[in-house]
């Protein structure tokens, strides 16, 4: 058998590559035009994919530069899952090292607000903690206590105005009113639908990353301390409380995870 | 046909539905693809959850690749099986396709349906890969006739010969995509009504019905393509009659993926059809 789709799969990676051994029109004449549908198919959709993921990106740096982008980080992660709701892992990192966009340096911050956004939105169905426990848990044991956070929260920091920046390019607004020096750090939430994008005290960013990272709340209110003096850890607990970040709080005695 | 006359449907587009649930559409069923309803939680299912109360389902998978030659994806397979457990869809089905290539290990999706030529060994491949489907998912699914832009020197045999033997082996229903038939009649150089005529009509679970772009192949000659983003075109329609006129009522969707147009310009695409199926499918006492 001539046909290998080896070949024709690799093949349609290189806008340059003959159509494959086998592929021909109905008469059985070579056919590299009409090959060529199946390259372009191909590109076209993971553009959209791409686009579709990280759409704030898209408009930030136009229709034209984000696809010379694309083209670049598809050759290096063509999607590797059937899942293209999903599709775009590694994006930020790769923009971050990525040349001709070192001139937009916050590029790489707006794709991992994305990036977060994307997983919040597919992620599993958890409910915060209810009043109920929150209000039985014994305060004498709450510093050693560990958070079980939502499948969705996720923590952005940054030292550009990465959520000013996030919202005026999602909503097509100038960027013309943002200080460019303002550092922005970024809470991800979806407590029951909504996709939650919370524009959070810089300080409270080491902390909360700590307690993702499965430190206890004494550790953690250390974390934020050493890291900032006015550091204010009822402020932070406050806001992930507000915000439906917590799913639960494992006291040591209830069997810590 | 093969199973229970399911009515007219839609393909399901998110930007749809709250049109859906005002304006409670008199339509049979919904359907989505299976890999769009593969996340974990959130609007997706929900939104699919809430149509399923008030519809029967028809999930489509777009992802399976029963034609690839390495083996299938378990991994998606129970995904799928995850997908048809939880919503319990009146009709499941897949293409007679290849979207993901699996070198070393090390999975590689196109996220496109690709051809494959039609030989002993590729249909012996298709029959192992509709088997095991089956087998996960404990029901029949649906394989679809595929539209194509290239020819195979290596294929042995027709298209029709290749469904036909692979709904016999494998005991799978079939879709009769009436807009495929249509592409690959113009860019096979075959003829549709003959094509239509010969397909094992029998076996059809559902008929599909879609908008196409045009293009020119290699000789500047017409080349068609199946971009699923426009009104369907009245060549469609025509052979869409002549099908009907044969089989009778028939689970019909029309499918509308790229430029969705505003609700109301989709459901009378469908609503079209559904005049159609009362005026001659209703009619008809099929002859099978």
């Amino acid at each position: 058998m001539q046909f290998s789709q080896t070949e024709f799969a690799t093949n349609l990676f290189d806008p340059d590559a003959p159509a494959p051994a086998g592929v021909v029109d109905p008469a059985g004449n070579p056919a590299p035009k009409r090959y060529s549908v199946y390259k372009n198919n191909v590109v076209v959709s993971y553009l959209e994919a791409l686009a579709a993921a990280y759409p704030a990106c898209k408009n930030l740096v136009g229709e034209e530069f984000f696809n010379a982008i694309g083209r670049a980080y598809l050759q290096k992660k063509p999607p590797n899952s059937q899942l293209m709701i999903l599709f775009g892992e590694g994006f930020a990192s790769f923009v971050a090292g990525y040349g001709p966009a070192q001139q937009i340096p916050f590029l790489p911050d707006v794709a991992r607000v994305e990036r977060a956004w994307r997983l919040a939105y597919h992620s599993a169905d958890i409910a915060p903690i209810s009043r109920d426990r929150l209000g039985k848990l014994p305060p004498e044991q709450l510093g050693d206590a560990k958070l079980v956070f939502l499948p969705s929260v996720a923590i952005i920091t940054s030292p550009f105005p990465v959520h000013a920046l996030w919202q005026a390019a999602i909503s097509l607004q100038p960027l013309d009113a943002i200080a460019p020096g303002a550092a922005e750090s970024v809470l991800i939430v979806r407590p029951t639908l909504d996709v939650n994008v919370h524009n959070i005290d810089a300080s409270f960013g080491p902390s909360i990353q700590a307690l993702l990272d499965g430190n206890t709340l004494n550790e953690a209110a250390e974390t934020g301390i050493t890291k900032n003096e006015n550091f204010d850890f009822s402020a932070m607990l406050a806001l992930l409380i507000q915000s439906g970040a917590i799913a639960d709080i494992k006291i040591n005695n209830e069997g810590n995870k | 046909m093969i199973g229970k006359y399911h009515g007219v449907g839609v393909g399901f587009k998110p930007e749809h539905f709250k049109d859906i649930v005002e304006s409670h559409p008199n339509l049979g069923f919904f359907e989505v693809h299976a890999e769009n309803y593969m996340g974990d939680g959130g609007v997706p299912h929900r939104m699919l959850s809430a149509l399923r109360e008030r519809y029967q389902l028809s999930v489509h998978g777009v992802g399976l690749s029963l034609g690839t030659m390495g083996e299938l994806d378990q991994k998606h397979l129970h995904r799928l099986k995850n997908v048809v457990d939880r919503y319990q869809p009146a009709l499941v089905s897949e293409h007679l396709a290849w979207s993901s290539h699996d070198e070393a290990k090390n999975l590689l999706f196109l996220n496109d349906l690709l051809p494959i030529p039609y030989t002993q060994e590729t249909l012996d491949r298709v029959v192992d890969h509709v088997d095991q489907t089956q087998t996960t998912l404990g029901r029949q699914i649906l394989v679809e006739n595929p539209s194509t832009y290239v020819a195979f020197s290596d294929t042995q045999m027709s298209e029709i010969d290749f469904i036909s033997e692979l709904q016999k082996r494998s005991g799978c229903g079939l879709i009769l995509d009436v807009n495929n038939v249509y592409i690959s009649a113009n860019n096979q150089k075959m003829d549709a009504f003959e094509y239509l005529d010969a397909f094992p009509t029998q076996s059809v679970g559902e008929i599909h019905l879609a908008g196409h772009a045009e293009d020119v192949d290699d000789s500047g000659d017409k080349l068609l393509i199946d971009a699923h983003d426009r009104q369907i075109a009245p060549d469609v329609w025509d052979l869409y009659r002549h099908v009907i006129q044969k089989t009778g009522e028939i689970t019909t969707l029309i499918e509308w993926d790229n430029d969705v147009p505003d609700w109301p310009t989709l459901y009378q695409e469908a609503a079209d059809a559904q005049s159609l199926m009362a005026e001659i499918g209703a009619n008809t006492h099929a002859a099978q």
